[in-house]
């Protein structure tokens, strides 16, 4: 009695597991397209109703996916508070604070961070040609993260299941 | 019915030896070299309550007791050096096989070379 | 019989499980790590294999007093 039960811990923690990594490589492409998505709502902010950068990062925050939302609300959040932080200072703290809740990879990071560089620092067009090349580049890494996603998901759910199968076949 | 299981217990075996062998032949051979340990195991039991009488009768007939050691030495080493001999040979390794009963020819030869002693020695007792 | 039927049946699982592990990791481009499993589960496989060879060399041995 006591052995099924423990054997069937041991395939549930072990398939749980799987699960959890296999869905931290789908969200990965979600999260990068999230970003995009919202990076465009930036730049239509920007250019065409030319809204202040605390307003333009707050309306943005409200719109997005709710899963990239933070990044921008607390950019938004620093800003606002006006302690005399300029964009690029805010920007790289919310990305501290944003990556490691998210499943994003430093590749991607980079790519994030070379945003902050150029946020509120030049004119309208420049930044918007920034956000449009940021933009690109993460489309490169969508392409890239569903590529790994594809082939990782379904490996990581068999290989925690197989994996609590094994050592409980071993264990018993 | 000790037959019935034994052959089941084979035929089971033998069928997952067969799966297994498309996928993973190293593995279908340690699965055939345990079934072969599990059917030897249980067959022991019984050749032990055999020898067990054989040495009984020899104590009776008063045949000195080296003589019957030898042989189920002999008849050890041969059940052994068969057991390895076909496990080698359902792996493919023929010339590994033949080794094997080479050498449990010789150390078979070794341990009869007493009881031969012994047979030329009655001989040339006979012939004085 | 019964604990003789279990360890086969134990080792052709982890035989199929190491199978399917194998194509799985061959799948997904990981050929590395797909020889590696298929090493450790011949490995832990050779370890229950060689106890029941030593338990009949053992068994054979005082059957036929080779000592």
């Amino acid at each position: 009695m006591f052995k099924v039960a423990g054997a069937l811990l041991v395939i549930v923690a072990a398939g749980a597991f799987g699960f959890l990594v296999a869905r931290n490589y789908a969200r990965r492409p979600r999260e990068l397209r999230a970003l995009q998505s919202a990076l465009s709502l930036l730049e239509t902010e920007i250019v065409y109703a030319a809204t202040p950068l605390a307003e333009a990062l707050d309306q943005v925050a409200r719109r997005a996916d709710p899963c990239v939302a933070g990044l921008f609300a607390r950019v938004h959040a620093t800003l606002a508070s006006r302690v005399g932080t300029t964009a690029q200072e805010a920007w790289a703290t919310a990305l501290d604070g944003y990556y490691p809740e998210s499943c994003l990879k430093t590749e991607d990071l980079a790519v994030l961070q070379s945003i902050g560089q150029m946020l509120g620092a030049s004119d309208r067009q420049d930044q918007a040609k920034h956000l449009r090349l940021a933009g690109e580049r993460l489309r490169a890494q969508i392409v890239k993260a569903e590529e790994e996603a594809h082939h990782n998901v379904r490996l990581w759910r068999y290989l925690g299941l197989f994996a609590g199968l094994a050592t409980v076949l071993i264990l018993v | 019915m000790e037959i019935t299981q034994i052959v089941g217990f084979a035929l089971v075996a033998a069928v997952l030896v067969i799966i297994l062998r498309q996928y993973k032949p190293e593995i279908a051979l340690l699965v055939s070299i345990a079934a072969g340990v599990a059917l030897f195991l249980v067959v022991l039991g019984k050749i032990g309550a055999v020898i067990e009488i054989l040495q009984d009768l020899s104590r009776r007939a008063n045949v000195n007791m080296v003589y019957l050691g030898a042989v189920l030495k002999i008849v050890g080493i041969a059940y052994i050096a068969d057991f390895g001999a076909q496990v080698c040979r359902d792996a493919g390794e023929g010339a590994l096989a033949a080794k094997i009963e080479l050498a449990a020819k010789i150390l078979i030869l070794v341990l009869a070379i007493p009881i031969v002693m012994a047979v030329l020695e009655i001989l040339m007792k006979i012939l004085d | 019989m019964g604990a003789n039927i279990d360890i086969i049946f134990k080792i052709a699982g982890v035989g199929i499980l190491t199978a399917v592990l194998h194509a799985l990791l061959k799948h997904a481009g990981k050929e590395e790590q797909a020889h590696l499993a298929t090493l450790a589960g011949v490995a832990i496989i050779l370890m229950w294999v060689i106890d029941l060879l030593g338990n009949l060399f053992e068994q054979v041995k005082t059957v036929f007093r080779l000592f």
